[in-house]
């Protein structure tokens, strides 16, 4: 089960949804838009870190273990169908209609880097989850589009039930003594579609009782007000600030020559920084992750952001 | 000219839409502002569909064909914005998981009052109110889907007064709670209507809860409003002309023949006092502590059948369910297992059916180490009826799902089929049987669990969880007379309830459970004989004069003989 938004002590469900939301687009965005390896580790590094220093490593283990499973998908598939770069470390077999399965040096750092920047993606995702609370998100976002958000609030409302109600079912079938543990995937998942409609039906009846509940409480009846009870805090200023440091030296760092590349031999990671570049994104980096750990355990530091 | 009545209903006649059937016929009412109303009646009287008339939600949501007219506040339903009125008529349903919307409980709060266009700092200002009033404080941030069923109603219940309607309309709000979760709430509107003065209309089955806080009781059936009047006098109404919704305590002095009907325990020990009833030496002997004869223990020994010895659990997440659990479970024998919400009741269940590996401790299901393998296994010896019987379904018709158990059951054919037919007829049902089992009310439901579980060959075992849940009296008193059934053809019975006279009804033996432990064990009307609150009503009432009194019918005994010695 994917964990959901709990309420806890931290920096980042202290934040206010818009600088928590450009929080997690920067950690996301610097590993997913460049195509430096120096850019994609210091993400990597800094979601890491940031996850735990702001005490959220238990909500995000899920998202963490899928990341680790994709990342090394990546890193073991990309060196098998990518057959460029120039230091051959496996010299495999001819394929009909393949040719040579060569592994190259090349291929599997592109595989790695890969698995890191998707790594750093989900992570991000997964703290975007279990730390920011989806009601306040949604109503930020309901300015552009009210009914969406407030079917992407209910979602993340009905998941936890559905998940339950899942459960509870396969057990009362098991205790039935319906056959739901044997034979293979596609037995399993044969004897499983009876439960899935079930609770698909379930779930219909469900939405048609909340639609009720809306209207019964005035819903989509004259305009809506919105109920902003976060106001802007300096740490919300200060987060914002170190992400925009982050982002603009990303941009400029992407302006400053070509792009990346690994093949057909990897190019100079730091061949297109200026003096003064590498500085900037890590001054960003530091801060964000000085604040997480200011939040915890530094009462002046809180009292004052 | 007179003052307004807060409603008038207007000769209301109203269809749902593809149905032949009104499910409201020529229905007039007048509910004046300060009123606290019960509407009372059997499951598809029309309650619902009149609670709902109340907010324009019928027909304005459900569609259909309506005659007459509702008037709120002297506005005709139909021609008032939907969220005006929503201002007006504050509702809670029966469901608190089908009603919450966000996903904390200030913003579920919050959620109307948005709605009802209204400034930021006046919504601070309620949710803030709502949140102090009703003791919500504490679980302002709370994630909704991780409350209790009490908290959320309560919630669902703070929503709606944050509108501060004039008119608080209530669906069964209690039926998916445990005691503790109904009672806390029922008082809060008790509360709510004293402090405040808004006018309330509440639907309920449990009516020992509410009955007395009531200034007016309507009787409903077939969609008419039958009897409408105060509740002294709607209980002997009930007692005489449709016993099953009379308070338990007004049942039992109007079938004893008395002329009073006492509505609450104090009420009735009050006139027992006052007529001398309740003076002189406990009436030992009167009452045999083995009421309705049947074999305390149970006959041959737990091993063969189930017991958990020692049984220790705890959940991943860090949270102790069992501590050293010892029960058995003697073949033939019916135990009642109670206990607050969280005391392990569930657990145990999911311990003995093998769905939970206990960390340690031993059980044993039929002389065997229950696992999910097992289960198709034993599916011909042990029945399971789940808390909610949505969970039991996955066939598209009644009959369907009496055939799947069946063919679960290692039986399939003309034979079994016919036997799926007779079952249903001989519980009432044949005329479900090509219906969806999703769509049949909480009593059908239940009853088409247990008609599965009493299909051939009979269940050595049959475990039963919260049976009672969301049901009127005539439907339990229908599942009592299965259940009864099943006791004929020797199958064992484990219940889980929270229904105290349930319990005592159906089970010679009783386990109290709380902290992951059995607390108590023996014969019922030791285990709730002697309990303050997990005793039946007419045990409180005439426990300390006539030990081992547990039902009704022992209960209108000795209120017969003791209105004859009376003289009254």
């Amino acid at each position: 089960m994917l964990p959901v938004y709990r309420r806890a002590d931290t920096l980042v469900h202290g934040l206010h949804p818009l600088a928590a939301l450009l929080l997690v687009a920067v950690l996301a965005t610097t590993s997913l838009l460049s195509a430096d390896p120096v850019w994609a580790g210091a993400a990597f590094l800094l979601t890491l870190a940031f996850i735990g220093v702001s005490g959220n490593w238990g909500g995000c283990r899920p998202f963490l273990r899928l990341g680790m499973w994709m990342a090394g998908a990546m890193a073991l598939i990309n060196p098998l169908v990518n057959h460029q770069g120039v230091h051959v470390l496996v010299y495999g077999p001819r394929l009909p209609g393949w040719g040579h399965l060569n592994i190259t040096l090349e291929a599997l750092l592109y595989g790695i880097f890969a698995g890191v920047r998707v790594f750093t993606v989900i992570a991000a995702c997964g703290l975007l989850a279990v730390a920011v609370n989806p009601d306040e998100l949604l109503d930020l976002l309901s300015r552009l589009a009210l009914r969406s958000s407030l079917a992407a609030a209910l979602a993340v409302r009905l998941y936890p039930g559905m998940v339950v109600e899942a459960a509870r079912m396969r057990e009362t079938q098991l205790a039935r003594g319906e056959r739901l543990e044997e034979g293979g995937p596609w037995k399993r998942l044969r004897s499983h579609l009876p439960l899935w409609q079930s609770l698909l039906r379930g779930s219909l009846d469900r939405a048609a009782s909340i639609a009720e509940a809306m209207s019964s409480r005035g819903f989509g009846s004259g305009e809506r007000t919105t109920w902003r009870k976060r106001t802007f805090q300096p740490r919300d200023l200060l987060t914002a600030l170190s992400c925009l440091v982050v982002l603009g030296s990303l941009l400029a760092a992407r302006l400053a020559g070509p792009a990346y590349s690994f093949f057909p031999t990897p190019d100079d990671p730091l061949r297109s920084w200026g003096p003064l570049m590498p500085f900037l994104p890590a001054a960003g980096m530091l801060s964000l992750t000085f604040l997480a750990w200011g939040w915890r355990s530094w009462h002046w530091l809180r009292s004052r952001i | 000219m007179g003052e307004m009545a807060l409603v008038e209903i207007e000769d209301v006649t109203y269809w749902y839409p593809r149905s032949g059937e009104p499910a409201l016929r020529g229905v007039s009412l007048e509910l004046e502002e300060g009123e606290f109303v019960l509407v009372t009646g059997p499951t598809g009287c029309g309650k619902t569909t009149l609670l709902r008339l109340l907010n324009g939600l019928v027909p304005r949501f459900h569609g259909g064909r309506m005659a007459g007219r509702v008037l709120v506040e002297g506005r005709d339903t139909r021609r008032v914005e939907p969220g005006e009125l929503a201002r007006r008529v504050g509702m809670v349903f029966q469901d608190p998981e089908d009603q919450l919307i966000t996903t904390t409980v200030e913003r579920e709060i919050a959620f109307g009052l948005q709605n009802a266009g209204l400034p930021s700092p006046l919504i601070a200002k309620r949710v803030e109110e709502m949140l102090a009033g009703l003791g919500l404080s504490r679980l302002r941030d709370r994630f909704i889907p991780g409350l209790s069923g009490g908290e959320a109603q309560k919630t669902a219940l703070a929503a709606a007064l944050a509108l501060h309607p004039a008119l608080l309309v209530m669906d069964e709000p209690t039926s998916q709670l445990d005691p503790l979760g109904a009672e806390e709430l029922l008082t809060l509107v008790r509360r709510i209507h004293e402090e405040t003065g808004t006018t309330v209309v509440m639907t309920e089955h449990r009516l020992e809860r509410c009955y007395h806080y009531a200034t007016r009781v309507l009787h409903m059936r077939e969609g008419r409003i039958v009897f409408d009047g105060s509740p002294r006098e709607a209980a002997l109404w009930c007692a005489v002309n449709d016993d099953d919704f009379a308070p338990p305590v007004a049942r039992v002095f109007v079938r004893a023949g008395w002329e009073d009907t006492p509505l609450t325990v104090n009420g009735a020990r009050t006139l027992l006092r006052e007529s001398g009833c309740l003076n002189g030496k406990p009436r030992e002997g009167m009452i045999p502590p083995e009421a309705g004869g049947r074999d305390l223990i149970g006959k041959g020994k737990a091993s063969e059948l189930a017991r958990l010895h020692g049984v220790h659990y705890r959940y991943p997440g860090g949270k102790t369910a069992l501590r050293g659990v010892d029960l058995d479970l003697r073949p033939g024998g019916h135990l009642a297992l109670l206990g607050e919400n969280g005391a392990g009741k569930s657990t145990l269940l999911r311990c003995l059916l093998g769905l939970l590996a206990p960390d340690r401790g031993k059980v044993s299901l039929m002389g065997k180490r229950p696992t999910p393998r097992l289960l198709p296994e034993l599916a011909p010896l042990l029945a399971y009826c789940p808390q909610n019987p949505s969970s039991f379904f996955v066939a598209s018709t009644v009959r369907e799902e009496l055939l799947r158990t069946m063919r679960l059951r290692g039986r399939e054919g003309k034979a079994a089929e016919e036997e799926a037919d007779g079952i249903l007829t001989r519980l009432g049902l044949e005329g479900l049987a090509g219906r969806d089992p999703r769509d049949l009310s909480s009593g059908e439901r239940e009853k088409v669990v247990l008609a599965a579980a009493l299909m051939s060959p009979p269940p050595r075992l049959l475990v039963l969880d919260e049976p009672t849940r969301g049901l009127d009296h005539p439907s339990k008193r229908e599942v009592i007379e299965i259940l009864g059934e099943c006791g004929e053809r020797d199958s064992t019975l484990l219940l889980v309830t929270h229904d105290v006279e349930f319990a005592a009804s159906v089970a010679e033996r009783a386990a109290l459970m709380g902290c992951g432990a059995v607390i108590a064990e023996g014969p019922s009307f030791e285990v709730l004989g002697d309990s303050l609150f997990f005793s039946p009503q007419v045990n409180r009432l005439l426990g300390d004069i006539c030990p081992g009194v547990m039902r009704e019918e022992e209960a209108v005994k000795f209120l017969r003989e003791a209105r004859e010695n009376c003289g009254r």
